[in-house]
C-alpha cells in the first residue's frame, strides 16, 4: 500500500491563548440585545396590534415578563461563569443583596420617607430631575454601591471589567425588587409592564456603568479622590434625568384629542438611552484599558 | 486583547487615597440625602397667601392644594395629588346672635351632616385654644366617602374630619379638615400650621 504524503511544510498547530474569563462585554451586549427585542415584540403585540389579555392571565403574563432580565443574566452572565478557569465569584451574592437592600431599604425610603409622589409630580421640569437626582438616584446609587463595596470590592477585582459584572449584578437584583414591587402596586396591562420592566432595567443599569467606571478608575488608576465621589453622584443624576423623562412620556395628561401617553416613544427613548450609556462606558473602559497598557509597555 | 490583572494577594489592601475615595464618597451620598430631604420639606411646606377682605380672611395654605372659593364657605383647599380622598381645609363663617353657643352651631353642623354623609359618626368634642390664645372647640367625627361616578369602581374611603369652632365679632369662624383615615395623622400637622398661620 501506498501512502502519499504532501511534501508541504506545515507549521505545527499552536495553542490558541486562552483567555481566562468571562468576555463581560459580550455579555452584556447579548442580555441588552435580547431584552430590547422582548420589549419590542411585547410592545408590538400590546400596543400595535392591541392583543389584550384577561385579567388574571395579564398577571400571570407581566410576573413573567418581571423575571426576564434576572434570566437573561443567569443564561449569558452567571452560569458561563463556570465554564471559564478564573470565574468571577460572590456574583449572584451581589445580586441578591442587592435586592434584598432595595425591598428593605431603598424602596420605603423612597416611598415611606421621600414620599415623592406626594410633591415631585406637581414640580418644575428641571426640579423634577433635582428632585429625582436627590431622593430615588442617590438612594440607588449608594445602596448599589455600598453592597459591591463590602462584598467584593477590592478583594474580587482583577481587572477593569470585573466592576462592570459586579455591578451590573446590582443592578439585576435591584431592579427586579423595582419591578416586583411597581408592577403588583399598579397592575398595568402587560405591554405597559414590559415598560415599566424596561424602564427600570435602563436606568439600574445605565447608572450601574457609571459606578463601575468610578470603582474601576479608583482602584486602577489611583485618581484624586473625587472621582470616585463624582461618578456616585453622576449616577445619581443619571437616574434623575432618565426617571422624568420616561414617566413624563408614559404618564402624559389627558387631552382633547384623547390620551397622551406615548409608550412607543418611551421605549424609543430608554432603548437609545441603554445603547448610549453602554457605548460611551465601553469607549471609557477602552481608552482606559489602553492608556494601562502604555503604561505597562512604558514601564517594560 | 491582552489582560492588565492585579495581583490579589499583593493588592487587595487599599490605598490612603483609595480609602479616602470611599470616605468622601459617603460624605457626598449623605450630603445628597440631605438635599432630597430639604427639597422634599421645602416643596411640601411651601404656601400660598390668600386673601378675603370681605370675610377678614388671610392665610397661608399650601402651594401646592387648588383653592376653591365657589361654594358655600369662604375657602376651601385640596389636595389633588392624593389617591382616592383629596385632603381638604375649608374655612366658612356664619352669623351669629349674641346668646349662641359654639355646641349649639357643631348639633346644628352634626344634623345637616347626617343627611349627606355616609355613616356619619361624631367621635368627641374638645376643647380648644387658638394661637392667640382664644377658646375654641372642636369636633372629630368620621364618614365614609364614595366615588361620584359609579363607573370608576373606586373602593370607599373612611374619611376623619375635624372641626375647630370659635365665636368672635358676631360670627362663628368654622375651620374643618378632613383627610383619609390613613393619612389623616400624618397631614394633621398641615392643618395645625394653618391654624397657627391664620388671621382674621
Amino acid at each position: 500500500m501506498t501512502q502519499i504524503f504532501d511534501n508541504r511544510i506545515i507549521a505545527p498547530p499552536t495553542e490558541d491563548e486562552v483567555y481566562p474569563y468571562r468576555r463581560v462585554w459580550r455579555s452584556i451586549t447579548i442580555q441588552v440585545c435580547i431584552m430590547i427585542l422582548i420589549s419590542v415584540v411585547i410592545m408590538l403585540i400590546g400596543e400595535i396590534f392591541g392583543i389584550q389579555l384577561d385579567r388574571s392571565i395579564n398577571l400571570i403574563v407581566s410576573g413573567i415578563l418581571i423575571f426576564s432580565p434576572v434570566i437573561l443574566w443567569l443564561l449569558f452572565s452567571v452560569f458561563p461563569e463556570s465554564r471559564v478557569l478564573e470565574p468571577r465569584k460572590n456574583l449572584l451574592t451581589v445580586a441578591i443583596i442587592s435586592g434584598l437592600a432595595g425591598s428593605a431599604i431603598g424602596i420605603p425610603l423612597v416611598e415611606e420617607f421621600f414620599q415623592i409622589d406626594r410633591w415631585l409630580p406637581l414640580e418644575t421640569a428641571m426640579q423634577r430631575i433635582l428632585g429625582f437626582t436627590f431622593t430615588v438616584g442617590i438612594v440607588d446609587c449608594a445602596l448599589k454601591f455600598v453592597i459591591v463595596r463590602y462584598i467584593v470590592f477590592p478583594q474580587n477585582i482583577r481587572m477593569r471589567t470585573d466592576t462592570i459584572a459586579y455591578c451590573v449584578a446590582s443592578s439585576i437584583g435591584y431592579s427586579f425588587v423595582a419591578n416586583l414591587y411597581l408592577i403588583s402596586e399598579i397592575q398595568p396591562t402587560y405591554s405597559i409592564a414590559m415598560l415599566y420592566i424596561f424602564s427600570n432595567y435602563t436606568i439600574q443599569l445605565a447608572s450601574s456603568m457609571v459606578i463601575a467606571y468610578g470603582l474601576s478608575e479608583t482602584y486602577f488608576n489611583n485618581p484624586i479622590p473625587i472621582m470616585l465621589p463624582i461618578s456616585i453622584g453622576f449616577a445619581a443624576l443619571v437616574v434623575g434625568i432618565i426617571s422624568p423623562f420616561v414617566s413624563g412620556l408614559m404618564n402624559s395628561p389627558i387631552t382633547t384629542s384623547g390620551n397622551a401617553d406615548r409608550p412607543i416613544a418611551s421605549l424609543g427613548f430608554l432603548i437609545a438611552v441603554l445603547i448610549l450609556s453602554l457605548g460611551l462606558t465601553f469607549f471609557f473602559y477602552t481608552v482606559a484599558q489602553e492608556r494601562d497598557q502604555k503604561i505597562v509597555a512604558s514601564n517594560d | 486583547m491582552s489582560i492588565l490583572e492585579v495581583n490579589i494577594s499583593n493588592n487587595s489592601q487599599l490605598t490612603q487615597r483609595q480609602r479616602w475615595s470611599i470616605y468622601l464618597s459617603y460624605i457626598v451620598i449623605l450630603i445628597f440625602l440631605y438635599i432630597g430631604f430639604s427639597l422634599r420639606q421645602s416643596s411640601l411646606n411651601r404656601v400660598t397667601m390668600y386673601t378675603n377682605l370681605e370675610a377678614g380672611i388671610t392665610a397661608l395654605y399650601p402651594a401646592r392644594w387648588l383653592l376653591d372659593e365657589t361654594g358655600d364657605y369662604v375657602l376651601r383647599v385640596r389636595d389633588m395629588s392624593n389617591r382616592g380622598f383629596k385632603t381638604v381645609i375649608q374655612v366658612s363663617t356664619l352669623p351669629v346672635t349674641p346668646d349662641t353657643v359654639e355646641r349649639n352651631l357643631l348639633d346644628r353642623l352634626s344634623l345637616n351632616r347626617s343627611q349627606t354623609f355616609i355613616d356619619y359618626t361624631i367621635l368627641g368634642y374638645s376643647d380648644y385654644f387658638l394661637p392667640d390664645e382664644t377658646p375654641a372647640i372642636a369636633m372629630s367625627y368620621t364618614f365614609v366617602s364614595r366615588d361620584a361616578s359609579p363607573f370608576l369602581e373606586g373602593v370607599s374611603t373612611v374619611v376623619v374630619g375635624l372641626d375647630i369652632l370659635t365665636i368672635q365679632r358676631g360670627q362663628a369662624l368654622i375651620m374643618t379638615f378632613r383627610a383619609d383615615s390613613n393619612t389623616y395623622e400624618q397631614t394633621l400637622p398641615i392643618f395645625e400650621q394653618f391654624i397657627q398661620d391664620i388671621d382674621y
